[in-house]
């Protein structure tokens, strides 16, 4: 298979593939509302490429069109040098489409409404690759009216491929029939002709400044019908204008051009109503951008609200940290004497705590007092509160909802300016908005959890190094050992050496269990206040660190996922725009041909409309 | 003139003055302005101008573009007035020949209201692009005195702003000269222009272009028939023209009369009726009968103007959208905009205290004093609590700013409320209110509000106002009830039972029965918060100052009546609060919109409208009474320019 032709069929590959992108796009229903418009111009769209797949490789459909009296049944029968539709002085001529075809041409492969056809065939040569369909004009029929002109055109219009635009001095500035061109322009190629060439003057430069803007125009013809078909029934061959005009139909129509023709219409069309889905939806830009900033300025205000007040209330309670920074000091050192004291007072500690629990005002709390236990009585206390009803502040953070909604009426609003379903921010069904603001909470809580637990392992480690431990063990004992010295120097010695000195009286067992008990204290107190050393630091730091992290959830999971979705079906539009624009750089078309520059999608939805 | 249309040019002064009045008193019902209405254009462009005028007559060269009008014109101005072109769409302005002298006697300026008027120097000027509508004109000797004649831009062209043109000098011309071809006759913008014009009884001549003869005189009474059947065009005068571009060129060309219609006098419609030269069109055109042409073309004017489609279509419409609004306006004043059952209440430790101080206020003397170190030992006690309960519980929030806090949330409840049901009106798709809505519901005016709303909030002196309630609501207790320190006492017995239950509803208009307490449920007593407490110590001191004697004294009967009292404080500080919201949300959500509507409801019972009313009943009783004085003008029956027919309607009985 030679390179080109295999290039060729690569080219086509993608723009099948390009359709079936287009149709998995236009699939399913958003929340987003003009997304949802713009999926069914492209769903409209698609319902068109599709009649024009089925005959992708049938002869191409050749249409006349220009305004009444502009000779377009004439320069049919010149071109096919016959007289087979009625051309004539009274406007309208010509009502019914006449469909000329070769004999040998097989209609069903084009797909054509034959019905609303009036059938000619014609064994002419220009007619091998080509059918012709002679059209009624745009002009007359002031509006489409059911079996007027302009409704029996622009029903047939979609099925053509390449548009015979004929126009004459008196009309080539109609403003109704450059209307219609617009809408009927649209996935076709256009080959321009003046007419009436015995009788009216050259005003080629004058209607190629006209259309210039909106069309390219390689070649406009200018010729003379009536006296083409007197020439060729006569045996001479056409010449002129009117022989390259039979050319241009010939060969540059011919067979091997017609997948490639086709294509390039098909791409018009896709890549005018891509341009205008991504115009649709550009004018919602700022305002989702707006959304988004909104939705995470207000998560920032919820998490710092939050950390703030995880903050002060877990610099409130002291006592707890002390607790389980002691409880991790003794797991850390095993058995001694000063670490048997401190698990005494720790235990101690837990009973109190563990009274505490019922007392802990918030999730903060909860969580320094441990996972386990706090956990369940968390879900529990949620539990109890959506039972509840109403009730006035939920409590676990001591941050009451007013932020969230107050959150939820803000973004309400830029849901409505943004197009989408304001449901999105509504709560979900059943789900009281308090318990949502508990759901974020305790996420954020549950991340607090983790790091409250690195902390404390952080703060034991370092507040409790072997240095600080010998030195209190070295006091501790030191009391022991001055208290055992003096027994056993009295115990020993003195009562010994000296008779007169008596055994040491109970009293001083008692006052030196006295002493050992302050002694204790002031070493377990210093030890403790040694142990929260840099624990300030150590909780803003922390709170600061939670407040940075991004939380998975978010307030609004659905809007967010939505937001989300948006912007993939966004990010696929373009990928398909910018693939369309590539493929239609190389599906070129013969340079013989015109064409709209740029189609706007309304013509051609108001085309497809009409399939 | 008759006396009739001078009559008559009085009161369609009056109406145009009173229309326009009535334009911009209904700018807020967002009609299409004025000037898209053709029977106003109508009124502007032919009526102001010409009743009341002395007769002239305006004819007017009209048709598609490049069929020849500038042709014809110059073979009727006699020489190369208007530039011609090979290309389409050449003549872009307004060419005007009037009779020598003509300009002293009328004023050009006032006939042709909506033009520029330049003085003709140039063929090529009315070929030139621009903006402006002109209108070149200049005086020529071979024309009658009081006819004008014109040449017009095309009616079918992209240059859409040649039809405003051509359709502005349509309304204005009394003749006009249609150009036709055969490959235009029947196009869609040709017979909507005519159509306009046989509604608007022109004289109308036919010159048909570019005919191929003899092959095209069998075709052309087809041609004609189609063309009149479309437009209702009724042509006085038929002309064809020879498809000869040498001779259009060198304005030579030759036209033929033709008559028509065809078969009334003749059996061959193809049959010449006569070969006229070319000169003949234009003495054919001084051979009008004037002043018939010209009473023609007013009456029918006129007539089109107090046609149901006319000015009594346009009444129609603004009343018809002034009852949308009439209905927008009864659809948001009849719905609650917000109801609120949960409006917080302040904790009634918080009143007991406020009632105490003015009592104290109240006291004088020893008995002051008495009172005075009583208190500080009570306030002493509770100090003492109060700490202890701070330890226990962590630092509390004043109440005070506890209950802003729990009305910041009734506020959001509110406000989320009112913009769920203003959504709720946006889809029951009033056209008028949905965009009003659709920006209130958005994001900006949403933050806007809420800052507003919160920074009232916070800047309320909750503390004043309980204190001023308090306040006017004791003095008139004191006036009332001269036993009034007796019930004071009962207060912290009351304060445990008195919890109104308060439902607010916010009205748009007005605040139908805002700050109405409805519903007096006394609900659960258990309130027995920090505050309360030290109220209750408070009052030990009180009770141990006055001695026991009261407690027995007083009845069961005088609680309740207490409790009524004291709840009424609670009611009348939530009514106050919830106004004040009410208020807020009136002024800074909906702003003037529910006055807005009223004003627009009210539009058809205006005098302007009224007047109008009035005005064209009259237009049509007297162009009645001219139809019956002058019945059916035939054209050509009178030749006399000034005949007055005022005298047959003075006599005309009623």
């Amino acid at each position: 298979m030679p390179d080109a032709e295999l290039a060729q069929l690569e080219l086509f590959a993608q723009v099948d593939e390009l359709a079936r992108r287009l149709q998995q796009w236009s699939e399913g229903e958003s929340p987003w509302q003009p997304l949802n418009q713009s999926r069914a111009l492209v769903r409209r769209l698609l319902t068109r490429l599709e009649t024009m797949r089925v005959r992708l490789e049938a002869p191409l459909v050749i249409a006349t069109f220009g305004g009444t009296g502009t000779g377009k049944s004439s320069l049919v029968n010149a071109i096919v040098a016959v007289e087979c539709t009625k051309s004539g002085r009274e406007r309208p001529t010509t009502t019914c489409p006449v469909l000329i075809a070769h004999s040998e041409t097989e209609l069903q492969q084009l797909n054509l409404p034959l019905e609303q056809f009036e059938v000619v065939r014609v064994d002419s040569s220009v007619l091998r690759d080509i059918v012709i369909l002679d059209c009624p004009d745009p002009d007359t029929s002031e509006t489409e009216t059911s079996g007027s002109n302009l409704e029996i055109l622009r029903r047939v219009l979609p099925h053509c491929d390449v548009l015979l635009y004929a126009s004459t001095q008196q009309k080539y500035r109609s403003a109704r029939v450059l209307d219609e061109l617009d809408v009927a322009s649209a996935g076709c190629r256009l080959i321009f002709v003046q007419t009436h060439a015995d009788t009216d003057e050259d005003i080629r430069d004058d209607w190629r400044k006209v259309l210039g803007e909106r069309y390219k125009i390689p070649d406009v013809f200018f010729v003379d019908s009536v006296t083409a078909l007197a020439e060729q029934q006569s045996g001479q061959r056409p010449r002129g204008d009117f022989a390259k005009l039979q050319d241009l139909l010939t060969t540059r129509l011919a067979a091997v051009q017609r997948i490639q023709i086709r294509r390039a219409n098909l791409l018009d069309l896709t890549s005018a109503t891509l341009t205008k889905c991504r115009k649709q939806l550009g004018e919602f830009d700022p305002a989702i951008t707006s959304l988004e900033e909104t939705l995470s300025e207000h998560r920032q205000k919820l998490t710092r609200e939050m950390s703030r007040e995880l903050k002060s209330q877990l610099s409130a309670c002291s006592h707890l940290w002390e607790q389980r920074i002691l409880t991790q000091v003794t797991t850390l050192w095993g058995s001694s004497p000063f670490s048997a004291l401190l698990r005494l007072h720790s235990g101690l500690g837990a009973l109190l705590t563990s009274a505490s629990l019922y007392r802990a005002r918030s999730g903060a709390q909860l969580a320094l007092i441990g996972a386990m236990q706090g956990t369940r009585w968390l879900t529990a206390r949620q539990k109890e509160k959506s039972a509840e009803g109403r009730f006035e502040e939920l409590a676990t953070l001591g941050i009451n909802d007013s932020l969230v909604r107050e959150a939820r009426l803000l973004i309400g609003g830029h849901l409505i300016d943004s197009g989408m379903d304001p449901a999105l921010a509504a709560p979900q069904p059943g789900e009281d908005a308090r318990l949502e603001t508990a759901r974020f909470e305790s996420e954020f809580l549950s991340n607090a959890k983790q790091r409250i637990d690195d902390a404390i392992e952080r703060l034991a480690k370092r507040n409790s190094g072997i240095i600080a431990r010998l030195w209190y063990e070295f006091l501790l004992l030191l009391f022991i050992g001055f208290v055992l010295f003096r027994a056993g120097r009295n115990f020993f010695w003195d009562t010994v050496v000296d008779p007169l000195v008596k055994v040491l009286p109970m009293d001083f067992y008692v006052s030196a269990g006295l002493f050992f008990g302050l002694w204790s204290v002031i070493l377990v107190m210093s030890f403790c206040r040694r142990l929260k050393r840099g624990l300030n630091s150590e909780i803003s730091t922390m709170a600061d660190d939670v407040a940075q992290q991004k939380l998975t959830g978010g307030l609004f999971p659905d809007l967010e996922s939505a937001i989300e979705n948006v912007h993939r079906d966004r990010h696929r539009l373009e990928e398909m725009s910018s693939t369309c624009h590539r493929l239609q750089g190389n599906v070129a078309t013969s340079s013989e041909l015109g064409s709209p520059r740029q189609l706007n999608a309304e013509t051609v939805v108001s085309a497809s409309s009409s399939d | 003139m008759p006396i009739t249309f001078v009559q008559c040019a009085q009161t369609v002064q009056e109406l145009h003055g009173l229309l326009s009045d009535l334009e911009q008193q209904a700018s807020a019902l967002h009609i299409d302005r004025l000037d898209s209405f053709e029977w106003h254009q109508l009124l502007e462009q032919k009526l102001l101008p010409q009743l009341g005028e002395d007769a002239f007559l305006v004819a007017a060269v009209v048709g598609g573009t490049n069929i020849g009008k500038s042709v014809l014109f110059n073979h009727l101005a006699g020489f190369r007035a208007s530039a011609t072109s090979p290309l389409a769409s050449g003549t872009k302005h307004v060419t005007c020949l009037a009779p020598d002298g003509f300009d002293q006697s009328q004023n050009l300026a006032a006939i042709f209201p909506d033009f520029e008027l330049k003085q003709w120097s140039d063929s090529e000027q009315a070929l030139d692009e621009s903006e402006t509508d002109w209108m070149f004109w200049r005086e020529n000797d071979s024309l009658l005195p009081n006819l004008l004649v014109l040449d017009t831009p095309d009616i079918d062209s992209d240059a859409r702003v040649n039809w405003k043109r051509a359709d502005k000098i349509r309304r204005t011309a009394d003749v006009l000269i249609a150009v036709l071809t055969q490959q235009k006759y029947n196009d869609a913008a040709v017979k909507e222009f005519f159509r306009r014009a046989a509604a608007e009884e022109k004289f109308v001549l036919v010159v048909f272009n570019q005919v191929h003869l003899p092959d095209d005189e069998s075709y052309w009474p087809l041609w004609m028939n189609t063309f009149c059947d479309e437009t209702g065009i009724k042509p006085q005068f038929l002309y064809l023209a020879p498809h000869d571009r040498q001779a259009a060129e060198s304005n030579e060309l030759e036209f033929f009369e033709r008559c028509w219609p065809a078969n009334q006098s003749n059996t061959n419609a193809g049959e010449v009726v006569g070969q006229k030269a070319g000169r003949q069109l234009r003495e054919d055109l001084s051979a009008l009968k004037f002043g018939e042409i010209k009473l023609q073309t007013l009456h029918s004017a006129l007539d089109l103007i107090a046609a149901p489609d006319g000015i009594p279509g346009y009444l129609r419409r603004v009343k018809e959208r002034s009852d949308e609004f009439r209905s927008a306006s009864e659809l948001l004043s009849t719905h609650k905009l917000a109801e609120i059952d949960n409006w917080p209440m302040v904790r009634n430790g918080l009143i007991v205290q406020k009632i105490r101080n003015w009592w104290q206020g109240q006291r004088e003397g020893w008995a002051a004093k008495v009172h005075n170190f009583y208190n500080s030992i009570g306030s002493g006690i509770t100090r003492g609590w109060k700490l202890v309960d701070e330890q226990l519980r962590g630092p509390q929030t004043p109440p005070l700013e506890a209950y802003r806090a729990r009305e910041w949330e009734a506020v959001l409840d509110t406000v989320d409320e009112v913009y769920s049901r203003l959504n709720w009106f946006k889809e029951l798709g009033n056209p008028l209110l949905q965009p009003r809505l659709e920006a209130l519901l958005g994001a900006t005016t949403r933050q806007e509000l809420l800052e507003h709303i919160r920074r009232k909030h916070e800047s309320a002196d909750l503390d004043r106002q309980l204190e001023e309630l308090v306040r006017a609501e004791l003095s008139t207790f004191r006036s009332e009830s001269p036993e009034w320190y007796r019930s004071l006492r009962q207060l912290d017995a009351v304060a445990a039972a008195a919890r109104p239950a308060v439902s607010i509803a916010l009205f748009v208009t007005g605040f139908g029965p805002v700050g109405n307490a409805v519903g007096h449920i006394a609900t659960e007593t258990a309130v027995t918060s920090a505050v309360s407490v030290a109220g209750d110590v408070a009052a030990g001191g009180v009770t141990a100052a006055v001695g026991e004697t009261w407690i027995s004294s007083t009845a069961s009967s005088g609680a309740a009546w207490m409790e009524a009292r004291f709840r009424r404080i609670h009611e009348q500080f939530i009514a106050q609060r919830a106004s004040w919201l009410a208020e807020l949300l009136q002024t800074h959500l909906l702003g003037s919109l529910p006055e807005e509507l009223a004003e627009a409801a009210m539009i058809p019972e205006s005098p302007t409208f009224q007047e109008i009313q009035r005005l064209v009943a009259t237009l049509t009783v007297d162009m009645t009474l001219a139809d019956k004085a002058n019945p059916e003008p035939s054209v050509g029956a009178i030749d006399n320019l000034n005949e007055t027919p005022g005298s047959e309607t003075a006599s005309q009985p009623t």
